[in-house]
């Protein structure tokens, strides 16, 4: 707890009987979970004062892995404390049991008072909670009944319904509905059974419509059409008329009941459109015949929906939030990077915005409060009594409640750093302490939850944010680990948990190798950083990754898209509202800016440009420059995502795009300078040679920003055009005091050290070319894409421009990442594909574990097997670009030769040069 | 004066803050000395200017270091560099030579700086390499050497091929008296790739290259088309033993030469510096125990395949091991450790590639690793799971007689403490020779499921041959009396099969060793990081480092 004045104290320590009755002296908690939240739970609990602590280890982090130890074991306080079991969870519901059981006997046999299970994947499951309980032993989280209450996400909707909260409006009994619009009561529906002798019987426990749902059952079993498709046509109509009544403007998704993969689903505008659209997916669906079951959904269409939660604390009678996370930035389910969304952040942000954006975050705030509200009721419906997220999607500023993760989530941080909980001694006001960690309040709650007075939130940080670092390609597909070497610590303002990671050898104090391909996912580390608002956060996170230096071999991390998207963000719109499709736009846009920079040869271009200069003096000036300039481009264009970064951070204001010309805006001298920055290569002393600007490029660049601040400072102005126009003029006697030869110094100078620059327009040209230029935020905070980036075919090529597969010979399949190879998809069934046997392009041919992941490989083209040398491999490692088979593809394709590849990228790169 | 086009120098940019010399000239002492300052600073100056600035642009838009750039990674202390200025152009002769300060031990650094003439070789700095050779062997302080050399300066003539010629000499006379690492940068044929491996180890990494001759004569030569990389890059070297450690760029070369160097003495007549450890040599290793239950319960059961690495890193101190050679033959592993402080050296069996079979690759591995530790006074333990030396034409015709014969010899030389762990196989001619108590083993231990054997499961061929008659005879004569030959050989196979458990039981097991005192003791499965470590302590306190003497025997 922190004290009234903030200071970090175990409540046994503090100084009154109130706070002192708060002690966590008692606990001995076992976590048994693994990632960051294992390390975090350490550093809390040594915060807290938690009596003793321990963990279980199992064989993956310890015998499976060469390099591959949980670091925790490096410096845990209680080594003895250390619990082995084979696996953390279990596989399948036996070995589920089989390892509660173990983990129950380790803390009754230890002597554990508690039990901690992070947001692993044990501490949702109510039987799992349950037989904890009924050990006598406490769970630090939500009780066994919290669980049941909330957990199973029909049950949860009915409640949140109940409870008046916001759910997806719409209706999933749209058959029987319209038979009670025919037959209204129970005599009507009596007399139907009757007339087509079906057996039913009215309960009159149950609502019309369900006893009109029965009516339809027995129906459908004697094939018997009580409802014609007309009728179901005229009920969907009056239905849609009604949401529409509601939410003027939207969508409606039609969605036939086992429709699936776009089949038997269709989204209308209009109320025209809606007989077609009834017409057509129950033809999709098979369903024409009388008698059919042709019941489907009418509900309201979340086309661009965003990601929103609100982190809640109860204690069983009250419960509390503190604000909500915008959770929108995801990729294949994986969130990339999570936002603090809370009243503080978008009042601030409403100071000073003008027109429809005022609006929008007017909307915005309201949105928040009401899902806030939302959350606290239902918080106190289900009577939890721990932390728990409340998750919600929002549509413009509607928001609709999903379900509620009865855990502590992955992101928890970003609220810790909004909020701080507040509890106050009910019978002396002036008696108070603050609760800064989620983990801490658990624990609390855990052990002393009735007791504790209903807290309130105390506004922290203006604006939290959160970076998930992941074990992934530039595509953001899982990627099989690597070797950890070294690892920047982090800086002053970053809250870094790397599970451990970095905490060096005890003995040596030198960084332990760490091998990530024994990680359970992806995720790597978390790093969190506040700030004074949602911008001044992001550029926390930018100076982060900036100056992060994760080194290995084979490592391929999400960074360098984290980085970039920040950047990006940083410039464009730090306030933009991302929907849960962004990233996958993004990444098209992205994988566009690759398409064309990994044509683009900047030793071609560095030819073309000293074959336009005027003589050998400028040539000679030129090739002094070779590395200044080709050095920093050449990261840039090798890393697409940091371009876009660059791009995005910088546009309009070292350079403008007006149609399709670029105009410089700043002294390029300094837009190389900042590149240099941008790259992470400042000279710094100290710092190996190979990772900052070489020394010559340092002092050239050190020159020239001195010469351009003291023309600056002797002319007044800091105006590019200007500076240009005076430094080409025939003299000033502002810049040389009327000595002539200086001036013809300065002119001299400036030619020197303009020569050549110009080479660095092709960033913005590269982005023009490729259209990510054109990607805007409009008004509403919206991103605004072009077309060609949201079309999934075009969107997929794009994607796959960031992570080509491996080269091989076309006569090959080789494995596209390093992995576990099976050559089935479980273990009873055949291979996918046996040797001699054809297969067509997009077949799956084997199936690649990485990070507990099974990805399908697909094949790139057809053709036949002709070899099988991984017959009765499954479970073997292989590498990347190993091969799998020999095959003989349908179609020889003509491989690209060393000239025609000379000849496109000389095209790319001198278009791009004009 | 005309003023130039164009220039790159800040014409605002303050005076040289020198003192100038004196302006009027009045005073002739004064200005001699202010000359001789001047001629000072310019002598300083000069071999870090290297071959000027357009040389160093050259170096660096190959994304390489300059000479001067490598050794500030080594580290952050300032160099002391010797002979500065030496050669008739006062510039050092394109070799640097000088004593750093790593991790507070003193290391002699030699580094080519390739702007000056390509950093080749002459006969003037040739001799100074060879006196800096010749100073560290005398200090008894380790040498880095740093390779970047286009070969011998070629209008330097025969003197070139002499300068190597000395240098040659003199890092083979200080071979075993002091442990070398050479760091390969930039291109290096023919002397320049001869000279760096005449050192201890050897760290390459990526866009270099090793060769007797580039591509280029290759192709003129014998016709060949071939890349530098595929000639002579580091994935050719890793794997053939000519580099011992490769790695991605310069710059991982620099800090995986630092990550070596706590593992290596600093001579002949010294221990490597001991680390205490915050980890308890006492320590259960309960993950040692999982591992061989995990292994030998599998349904391969004895035969299963395990990674050895997975065991050094649960018994070494923290976890922590440095692997040599990782990407050659890796049924052998040879890897530093430390052990309750004690630096070690480990020959691990390795049963997860090729069965832990010892092919020449291997046998060659472990001679070179023995034989270094041996030299430097480094403990050895050799964990044993090998069912023995890999058989066949192929190996045979390459020799494997002798490179087995080099590790058996490597082995019998060891005079420094080592121990021998046996896990699982021991059989035959790989028992006897691989650091078994009678080739010299200070002591060797067994796991309960150790197979020490004369013959693997064929051996029941030998051992029962009356029974095995007895078999054959019993199902010829049950073909005779009628039965039908799959039922009179599924009689003979269950025999068969009966008498293979038979012999694993009562032969392959460690009593018979344990019984002649060939093995000292049994221990138990969790416990190896204990008496090893403590045997080790023991075994050190009794060692005395001192240079190898004796007679020189006749293989090397």
């Amino acid at each position: 707890m922190l004290t009234s004045d903030f200071q970090q104290r175990p409540f046994h320590e503090a100084d009154s009987k109130w706070l002192q009755s708060f002690s966590l002296e008692d606990v001995k908690c076992l976590v048994v979970c693994r990632g960051p939240v294992r390390m975090e739970a350490f550093e809390v609990f040594d915060a807290i004062g938690v009596r003793e602590y321990g963990m279980l280890l199992s064989e993956k982090d310890s015998i499976v892995y060469p390099r591959c130890f949980a670091p925790e074991l490096r410096s845990i306080r209680f080594p003895k404390n250390i619990h082995r079991v084979p696996d953390y969870m279990g596989v399948g519901q036996e070995e589920k049991l089989a390892r509660i059981g173990e983990i129950i006997e380790i803390a009754t046999t230890h002597g554990y008072s508690h039990i901690f299970a992070g947001y692993g994947f044990m501490a949702e499951d109510s039987d799992f909670i349950q037989a904890i309980e009924d050990a006598g032993i406490g769970f630090i989280g939500p009780s066994a009944s919290v669980i049941r209450r909330a957990g199973a996400k029909d049950e949860a909707k009915k409640l949140a319904r109940g409870l008046g909260n916001s759910v997806i409006p719409g209706i999933d009994d749209v058959s029987s509905r319209a038979l009670v619009i025919k037959a209204k009561d129970r005599r009507a529906l009596e007399k139907l059974a009757k007339k087509h002798e079906l057996e039913f019987e009215f309960d009159s426990a149950l609502s019309l419509e369900e006893n009109a749902e029965a009516l339809l059952q027995a129906g459908y079993s004697k094939t018997v059409e009580l409802v014609t498709i007309e009728e179901l046509q005229a009920a969907a109509e009056t239905f849609s008329k009604e949401i529409w009544q509601e939410y003027p403007g939207k969508r409606i998704r039609f969605k036939a009941i086992g429709g699936g993969g776009g089949k038997g689903q269709r989204v209308v505008t209009g109320v025209d459109e809606v007989s077609a659209a009834v017409m057509d997916i129950l033809a999709e669906q098979k369903v024409i015949e009388p008698g059919s079951n042709r019941n489907f959904l009418i509900e309201l269409n979340l086309e661009t929906t965003r990601h929103n939660e609100i982190q809640v604390v109860g204690n069983g009678e009250w419960c509390i939030n503190v604000g909500g996370r915008d959770c929108s930035i995801q990729m294949h389910e994986q969130k990339q990077l999570e936002f603090s969304l809370n009243e503080e952040m978008l009042q601030q942000a409403l100071e000073g915005a003008t027109g429809e954006t005022r609006t929008t975050l007017e909307a915005d705030l309201r949105c928040l409060r009401a899902m806030e509200a939302d959350s606290e009721r239902f918080g106190e419906g289900v009577r939890l009594d721990s932390v728990s997220t409340f998750e919600c999607i929002v549509e413009g500023a509607d928001h609709f409640f999903m379900e509620m993760n009865t855990r502590i989530q992955v992101e928890h941080g970003v609220s810790e750093l909004a909020y701080y909980i507040k509890f106050t001694n009910p019978d002396d006001e002036g008696e108070f302490f603050y609760v800064d960690r989620l983990i801490e309040a658990m624990v609390l709650l855990a052990l002393h939850g009735a007791r504790l007075p209903k807290p309130t939130r105390v506004s922290r940080h203006v604006s939290g944010a959160e970076i998930r670092v992941n074990a992934t390609n530039a595509a953001l597909q899982p990627h099989a680990g690597g070797m950890i070497r070294s690892w920047s610590r982090p800086l002053s303002y970053e809250i870094r948990d790397d599970q451990g990671i970095g905490a060096p050898n005890p003995d040596t104090g030198a960084f332990a190798y760490y091998n990530l391909a024994g990680a359970y996912d992806s995720n790597i580390a978390l790093i969190l950083a506040a700030g004074d608002s949602r911008e001044h956060n992001l550029e926390r996170l930018s100076e982060i990754m900036r100056q992060m230096e994760l080194r290995g071999d084979d490592l391929k991390t999400n960074s360098p898209v984290q980085y970039g998207l920040i950047n990006w963000l940083i410039g464009t719109e730090p306030m933009l509202k991302p929907n849960t499709r962004f990233l996958t736009h993004y990444l098209a846009a992205v994988g566009s800016i690759q398409t064309i920079a990994r044509n683009v040869d900047l030793q071609i271009a560095a030819v073309e440009m000293l074959r336009t200069l005027p003589d050998a003096e400028s040539k000679a000036v030129f090739r002094s420059k070779e590395t200044l300039l080709l050095r920093p481009l050449g990261r840039l264009l090798a890393d697409p995502h940091g371009f876009a970064g660059f791009f995005g951070r910088h546009d309009g204001e070292l350079w403008t795009i007006d149609g399709d010309s670029v105009l410089l805006r700043e002294n390029p001298a300094h837009f190389l300078t900042e590149l240099y920055h941008y790259l992470h290569m400042d000279f710094a002393p100290g710092k190996p040679a190979s990772e900052m600007v070489w020394e010559q490029d340092h002092e050239h660049l050190e020159a020239a920003t001195a010469f351009y601040d003291e023309i600056t400072h002797r002319t007044g102005t800091r105006d590019w055009t200007e500076i240009q126009r005076l430094l080409e003029g025939s003299g000033n006697d502002a810049i040389s005091g009327g000595d002539a030869e200086l001036f013809d110094r300065c002119a001299a100078a400036h030619r020197g050290f303009q020569l050549g620059l110009d080479i660095l327009l092709l960033i913005p040209r590269i982005a023009l070319r490729s259209g990510f230029s054109e990607i805007r935020v409009d008004e509403k905070l919206e991103p605004v894409f072009p077309e060609q980036f949201l079309d999934p075919e075009i969107a997929k090529k794009l994607v796959r421009a960031l992570a080509p597969p491996p080269k091989a010979s076309s006569d090959e399949i080789v494995a596209p990442s390093g992995g576990t190879f099976y050559a089935r998809e479980a273990p009873h069934l055949p291979p996918l594909v046996n040797e001699g046997d054809h297969f067509e392009e997009g077949q799956p041919l084997f199936i690649i574990e990485v990070m507990k992941m099974f990805n399908k490989v697909y094949a790139p083209c057809a053709g036949t097997v002709v070899e099988n040398p991984m017959a009765d491999s499954d479970g073997h490692i292989v590498r990347a670009g190993q091969m799998i088979f020999k095959i003989r593809p349908d179609e020889v394709v003509v491989e690209e030769s060393e000239a025609d590849i000379r000849e496109r990228r000389e095209a790319v790169t001198h278009g791009l040069l004009t | 004066m005309t003023t130039p086009a164009y220039s790159t120098t800040n014409p605002f940019s303050a005076p040289d803050p020198r003192p100038a010399p004196d302006a009027d000239g009045t005073s002739s002492a004064g200005a001699l000395y202010n000359e001789a300052q001047q001629l000072g600073q310019e002598l300083l100056d000069k071999p870090l200017e290297g071959g000027g600035v357009a040389r160093v642009l050259t170096q660096h838009s190959k994304g390489r270091m300059t000479v001067w750039e490598r050794i500030k990674v080594l580290t952050a202390e300032e160099p002391n560099i010797l002979w500065q200025n030496w050669g008739p152009g006062l510039d050092g002769a394109a070799i640097v030579t000088g004593i750093l300060k790593i991790d507070g031990r003193d290391v002699a650094v030699y580094g080519h700086d390739f702007t000056l003439r390509a950093g080749s070789m002459d006969a003037t700095n040739g001799d100074k390499l060879a006196r800096l050779i010749y100073m560290a062997g005398e200090h008894g302080i380790p040498l880095i050497g740093m390779n970047d050399s286009a070969g011998a300066f070629v209008p330097a003539g025969v003197g070139g091929l002499d300068g190597y010629s000395e240098a040659f000499t003199a890092l083979r006379k200080i071979s075993g008296v002091v442990p070398s690492i050479s760091l390969m940068f930039g291109y290096n044929a023919g002397g320049g790739a001869y000279l760096p491996r005449q050192g201890s180890f050897m760290i390459q990494c990526n866009d270099t290259f090793i060769g007797l001759t580039g591509p280029g004569v290759v192709k003129s030569v014998l016709g060949e088309d071939v890349t530098a990389d595929d000639l002579g890059g580091p994935g050719v070297h890793g794997q053939s033993g000519v580099c011992d450690l490769v790695t991605k760029d310069e710059l991982a070369s620099l800090r995986t030469a630092t990550r070596l160097l706590p593992y290596l003495p600093d001579n002949n007549h010294s221990n490597v510096p001991f680390a205490e450890t915050s980890d308890p040599i006492d320590r259960h290793v309960w993950e040692e125990d999982l591992l061989f239950r995990k292994t030998f319960n599998s349904p391969a059961g004895m035969n299963a395949p395990m990674d050895i690495t997975l065991y050094l890193q649960n018994i070494c101190d923290h976890g922590e091991y440095f692997e040599i050679q990782p990407q050659r033959a890796r049924n052998l592993i040879t890897a530093f450790g430390r052990l309750g402080g004690h630096a070690v050296g480990f020959v691990a069996n390795n049963s997860a590639v090729a069965s832990g079979q010892i092919d020449i690759a291997a046998a060659l591995k472990g001679t070179r690793f023995i034989r270094f530790c041996n030299l430097y006074n480094i403990p050895l333990i050799f964990i044993e799971d090998t069912t023995g030396f890999l058989p066949g034409t192929e190996q045979e015709r390459q020799g494997i007689i002798l490179a087995g014969r080099k590790l058996l010899d490597s082995i019998i030389d060891v005079r420094t403490p080592r121990l021998t762990m046996i896990i699982r196989n021991a059989f035959g001619g790989a028992y006897a020779s691989y650091n078994s108590h009678f080739v010299g083993a200070s002591m060797v231990f067994t796991m309960p499921m150790a197979r020490i054997a004369v013959m693997g499961p064929a051996g029941k061929d030998f051992v029962y041959k009356d029974e095995m008659r007895g078999i054959e005879k019993t199902y010829r004569s049950a073909l005779k009396d009628g039965a039908s030959e799959a039922e009179a050989a599924a009689a003979r196979d269950g025999a068969l099969a009966a008498l293979s458990t038979r012999y694993e039981r009562d032969l392959m097991n460690p009593k018979e060793a344990l019984s002649l005192g060939s093995v000292s003791r049994v221990v138990m499965p969790g416990e190896s990081r204990r008496v090893l470590a403590k045997n080790l302590d023991y075994l050190m306190s009794r060692y005395e480092p001192s240079p190898m003497t004796g007679v020189q025997r006749e293989h090397e």
